[in-house]
């Protein structure tokens, strides 16, 4: 979607246009609200920021948008800096002494252990790395498992098996998964 | 620092790992897109508005008007949003009242007069509206409209609120102008009694049985509303501590809806309450006398979606019927529906049982057999003499009276294919009470009580000693008295057995033999040793109990639980555990609890 096609939206129709944002760009907000505020918000807290961030979208539409070209450039700005406010909030709400800036995080204490001390993104990348060499539908259904928090029934639909199904491979996946860490010196 | 796991990582990701997490983002259902357009549409009109208030306020124009409500909406097809404005200035009306027979005394007026003026008085009356009718029946439809969809119900609703059954008759008609594939009509029969949910299918010839959690419990509700809430019972509108209306559907605070005037609706003199926002607005009438919610308009202005509840028809007390549940057990029997359960991992004969509906004097179809049936001439409600199969029995006893008949029985039910007495299944247990009063416990543990009655019946030139058992003033079933056992009739589809250790013959296994037998299983399986110290850290457990299993948790010293789930009737037992990688709970083994009971 391109500003230009926006604003003609508009001028159609508001609560068209809105609708039309919402179903394109809906998930892809939520994934990255979800990524700021998994940790330290509820489910609730996460459906709110992810609609002050359409809110602030629509308030961007009302004005003069056809000049913008990336108009998911511009969601992604608008979902990152609101998400990290709303993690600031909810941070300081439970008294949290953490950074938004992952480079500071410090040294980790965790389930899991490296052989090096490597840095956070580098070990992110690795490890999504490992995931998707498990293929699909193993990579989906560990992702929406262990990162999305989805149970086996939800996540059964999405990938049009039986959840008995998934449980399965969900277990065979993640024995391979451990396999395929500790080669490159990550343990779990 | 708090303990993390492996993937919480992935958090805070950049651009190249964040697209691969977006990738792999779980789809979000039409219903949460929506939901969250909503949301997003409230503020972003509270953001407008402030935003003119500003411009206006720099400018130098006073702002006034209605103070906008701000609260979550989420609307849903056949939900009526509740939030409301303030208003300044009462609508004060003269009503004509129909006070159930008496001509309106100076309280009744004054309390009458209260539910127009005051809130507090009005949200009194909807959220008691059951104490104020005994029996309601009444027509309404429910239409539901929006460019792409119409939804139109017919709904028949007869409710006893003192003996707590509801019967319910609702046609659907559904029709998509742009999916005429999806167009269509339903037609459905439910009926809620006890803790049982009964829902007949005409179109299908199916019936099912249902148990609820507990007795007309607000929860529960959500399965009979016509309307997004019960509208003869209107007070989980008022109440916050019911989950299943949207928060745009209650009125928790009295500062957020205002009374609006009077409306007859039906022939009933009616409360108008009305809400309006800047998205929707909402009108409802409540009937000033019962509090029952006759009429409620919907209206969306973005969406240009509309909601309308309407009551066309509606009688009171001695003027309403109302379906009790042996008149719909005779309704399903003679219609000959099937019994229906879902995933047929259970006789539907024997699941949708509907001995809890009462058991009539004799069976309604002939294909329910005609043995041993039962007559009674205790009230003049049940039906008249039965001829029966003449029973040979012994001249009765100068000394039978209630000590005959005390003690603890078990009731025991058809398999559906054998009677009671071929076959039998467990159904409770009755005990009866020296004061002629009995408590009969279901196999869900609920407990209901009544009177015992005796005496005799006189067939074929016998005297049969009979019991017979009433709640309250209401005969509830009988049976003739031998012994051991009460037959109940019914073709020999239920019967009462002494259950005091002499001719009880089910396969029933009791949860004490149960726990004992799992404990004996755990004492052999598993290293007892680090329990000899601090016995709290290993132990096995009762958990819950259904209709046909167990549930008896063993922990170990570890901390993990094994959780053994036993069948009642075969003694076959799972064993789950929970997956230390996975978290989901998995079959392990099983075991028969009969190889270790006794030990």
């Amino acid at each position: 979607m391109t500003g230009k096609e926006l604003s003609e939206m508009m001028k159609d129709s508001v609560s068209g246009c809105h609708r039309a944002l919402v179903r394109e760009y809906g998930r892809y907000v939520y994934a990255i609200v979800y990524n700021k505020l998994r940790g330290c918000g509820t489910k609730e807290d996460i459906e709110e920021c992810v609609s002050d961030v359409f809110a602030d979208i629509f308030m961007k539409c009302e004005f003069d948008i056809s000049s913008e070209n990336d108009i998911k450039s511009l969601i992604s700005t608008i979902a990152s800096r609101t998400a990290i406010d709303r993690f600031r909030s909810l941070s300081a709400r439970a008294n949290h002494m953490t950074e938004t800036d992952e480079d500071d995080m410090g040294e980790l204490v965790s389930d899991f252990s490296v052989d090096e001390h490597v840095d956070r993104s580098e070990l992110r990348r690795v490890l999504l790395d490992k995931i998707d060499e498990l293929g699909e539908p193993d990579s989906t259904i560990i992702i929406q498992k262990f990162y999305y928090n989805r149970n086996s029934k939800e996540i059964a639909k999405s990938v049009s098996m039986t959840d008995v199904a998934v449980r399965a491979r969900c277990s065979r996946a993640i024995s391979k998964l451990r396999a395929k860490l500790v080669e490159v010196g990550i343990a779990i | 620092m708090k303990k993390e796991n492996l993937f919480d990582i992935l958090e805070k990701a950049e651009d190249e790992s964040m697209e691969r997490l977006i990738d792999k983002c779980p789809e979000i259902s039409d219903e949460e897109l929506d939901k969250i357009l909503d949301m997003s549409e409230r503020k972003f009109n509270m953001k407008k508005r402030d935003m003119n208030k500003n411009v206006q306020r720099e400018n130098g124009i006073t702002v006034s008007g209605v103070e906008r409500v701000k609260r979550p909406a989420w609307i849903k097809p056949f939900t009526m949003a509740a939030s409301f404005v303030l208003v300044a200035g009462m609508v004060v009306g003269t009503v004509a009242l129909m006070n159930k027979g008496k001509s309106g005394s100076s309280d009744t007026d004054k309390i009458a007069a209260d539910v127009f003026n005051d809130k507090d008085a009005l949200k009194a009356l909807c959220s008691d509206a059951p104490s104020h009718y005994d029996k309601l029946e009444a027509s309404c439809t429910i239409s539901y409209t929006r460019d792409d969809l119409s939804i139109t119900e017919n709904e028949k609703v007869e409710y006893n609120s003192k003996e707590k059954y509801l019967f319910m008759d609702e046609r659907e008609d559904h029709k998509e102008p742009y999916n005429p594939e999806a167009d269509g009509e339903t037609y459905f029969i439910h009926y809620l009694y006890k803790n049982k949910s009964t829902t007949i299918s005409p179109d299908w010839n199916w019936y099912e049985v249902d148990t609820l959690n507990n007795d007309w419990d607000y929860d529960n509700y959500s399965l009979i509303d016509v309307n997004g809430q019960p509208f003869f019972d209107p007070k989980p509108i008022f109440d916050p501590d019911t989950t299943y209306l949207s928060s745009s559907q209650s009125l928790l605070n009295k500062d957020e809806w205002s009374i609006t005037g009077t409306e007859t609706i039906c022939g009933r003199e009616c409360v108008a309450v009305s809400q309006e926002s800047d998205a929707y607005k909402l009108n409802d009438y409540f009937d000033s006398e019962t509090g029952v919610l006759l009429k409620s308009v919907y209206e969306d202005v973005n969406n240009n979606e509309q909601t309308v509840f309407e009551v066309t028809d509606i009688k009171y007390n001695e003027d309403a019927h109302v379906t009790t549940p042996l008149e719909f057990r005779k309704m399903i029997e003679e219609a000959g529906y099937e019994p229906f359960y879902p995933d047929g991992s259970v006789d539907p004969k024997v699941a949708c049982n509907l001995d809890f509906l009462g058991i009539p004097n004799q069976p309604f179809t002939t294909a329910a057999g005609k043995k041993e049936l039962v007559t009674t001439t205790t009230t003049a409600a049940e039906p008249e003499d039965i001829t029966t199969e003449p029973v040979t029995t012994e001249t009765p006893s100068d000394d039978y009276d209630i000590d005959d008949v005390v003690g603890q029985w078990e009731y025991q039910i058809s398999d559906g294919t054998h009677t009671a007495g071929e076959n039998p299944v467990y159904n409770g247990v009755i005990t009866i009470y020296p004061t002629a009063i009995y408590e009969y416990t279901d196999v869900n543990g609920n407990v209901t009580e009544g009177t015992v009655r005796l005496g005799y019946e006189e067939i074929a030139g016998s005297q049969l000693p009979k019991v017979d058992f009433y709640e309250s003033t209401a005969w509830s079933f009988g049976g003739y008295y031998n012994g051991d056992e009460i037959n109940i009739g019914n073709g020999g589809m239920s019967r009462l057995v002494r259950s005091n250790g002499t001719t009880s013959t089910s396969t029933y296994i009791a949860g004490d033999d149960a726990f004992d037998a799992v404990s004996n299983y755990c004492h052999k399986k598993y290293d007892w040793s680090a329990a000899k110290e601090n016995p709290d850290i290993m132990y096995v457990t009762k958990g819950n109990v259904t209709d046909t299993e167990y549930e008896i948790l063993f922990r170990s010293y570890t901390g993990a639980f094994v959780y053994f789930y036993v069948n009642n009737q075969s003694g076959n037992c799972r064993i789950m555990e929970e997956n230390p990688i996975t978290n989901e709970m998995e079959e392990t083994g099983t075991i028969n609890i009969f190889d270790y009971m006794n030990e």
